[in-house]
């Protein structure tokens, strides 16, 4: 259940006066929006627990900084991201993907885009999924994020600019980026197509 | 603007595809003793503790791996899960240390 600004504001004072049991409630409390965002947008080698204490241990460093004028769950949920982008920068290579690294039904996914059916299967769909993840995985992790939210997640630009503290206008212009981005990526990789005219 | 699916966009077809995948469902619940290891990594943030830390999950995945000789001595390795101030007042990362050094 979520708790209402007072019921943090009393909760986080306590942990800053190093209250162990109000620490542990404040981490569980948190935990399902922090695993959300971590799985979300993890580095594929970094493994989910060591990504989530470390937002953690971010938090409860920096609670300090904490002044109140946004909802608690929203600062946490900057901390969260900005630790996941972190580490996603450290992922420095992002290998272009080619037409040899994709797997039978990711190419038919490609080959779904070519031709005239309406709505892909349910398989295609996965299939969809995964080559957008492995498309995504060759962008900025800024881009990759905002693609995820605006395109999978269905988050609205305010809900991202809440979420990251960038302004709505600097959201509009970055997610046109990335899209012009994806689309270079994904065409790029259909013009490998064997069956590309 | 209703176009044809084969006229549109291929990127705007990929991505409605790719959001039409029945949203996996994860499980969200606390695992055990995360708070506990989160908390005790907060009391001793020294860089030693860190690298100690970072050690013994690395030898717990492999162990869950399936090194199964290693899954043994893991397994008599004292768990930063279960840290109790009176551990902490012996050392328990020194003690994890010396049990690391004699594997």
């Amino acid at each position: 259940m979520a708790l209402s600004p007072d019921d943090w504001s009393e909760r986080l004072a306590r942990v800053r006066q190093h209250d162990e049991a109000a620490a542990n409630e404040m981490v569980e409390q948190l935990y399902p929006l922090v695993v959300r965002i971590v799985r979300a947008h993890r580095p594929s080698r970094m493994p989910e627990e060591d990504l989530c204490q470390e937002v953690f241990l971010r938090i409860l460093a920096s609670l300090d900084q904490f002044r109140g004028k946004v909802p608690f769950e929203h600062w946490v949920s900057r901390l969260a991201v900005n630790t996941c982008i972190d580490h996603l920068r450290r992922q420095k290579s992002r290998p272009e993907l080619r037409w040899a690294d994709l797997d039978p039904s990711e190419t038919g996914v490609i080959e779904w885009l070519a031709a005239a059916e309406s709505s892909p299967s349910t398989e295609s769909s996965f299939a969809a999924r995964e080559l957008v993840d492995r498309l995504l995985e060759t962008l900025d992790p800024k881009d990759r994020l905002l693609i995820r939210w605006l395109e999978l997640e269905d988050l609205t630009v305010r809900d991202i600019s809440e979420r990251t503290g960038w302004s709505p206008t600097l959201v509009k212009v970055r997610a046109f980026r990335a899209r012009h981005r994806l689309r270079k990526a994904l065409e790029t990789l259909r013009k490998q197509s064997p069956h590309e005219s | 603007m209703n176009r044809k699916p084969a006229q549109r966009d291929p990127l705007d077809r990929l991505l409605d595809a790719a959001h039409q995948a029945p949203a996996e469902i994860f499980d969200e619940s606390v695992p055990h003793g995360f708070a506990a290891r989160v908390l005790a990594r907060r009391r001793h943030p020294d860089s030693q503790t860190e690298s100690i830390w970072m050690l013994w999950r690395r030898l717990t995945t492999c162990a869950a791996a399936g090194a199964t000789g290693l899954a043994l001595v893991v397994a008599m390795l004292p768990s930063p899960t279960n840290v109790s101030p009176a551990d902490e007042a012996t050392g328990w990362e020194h003690q994890i240390e010396s049990w690391v050094f004699e594997l």
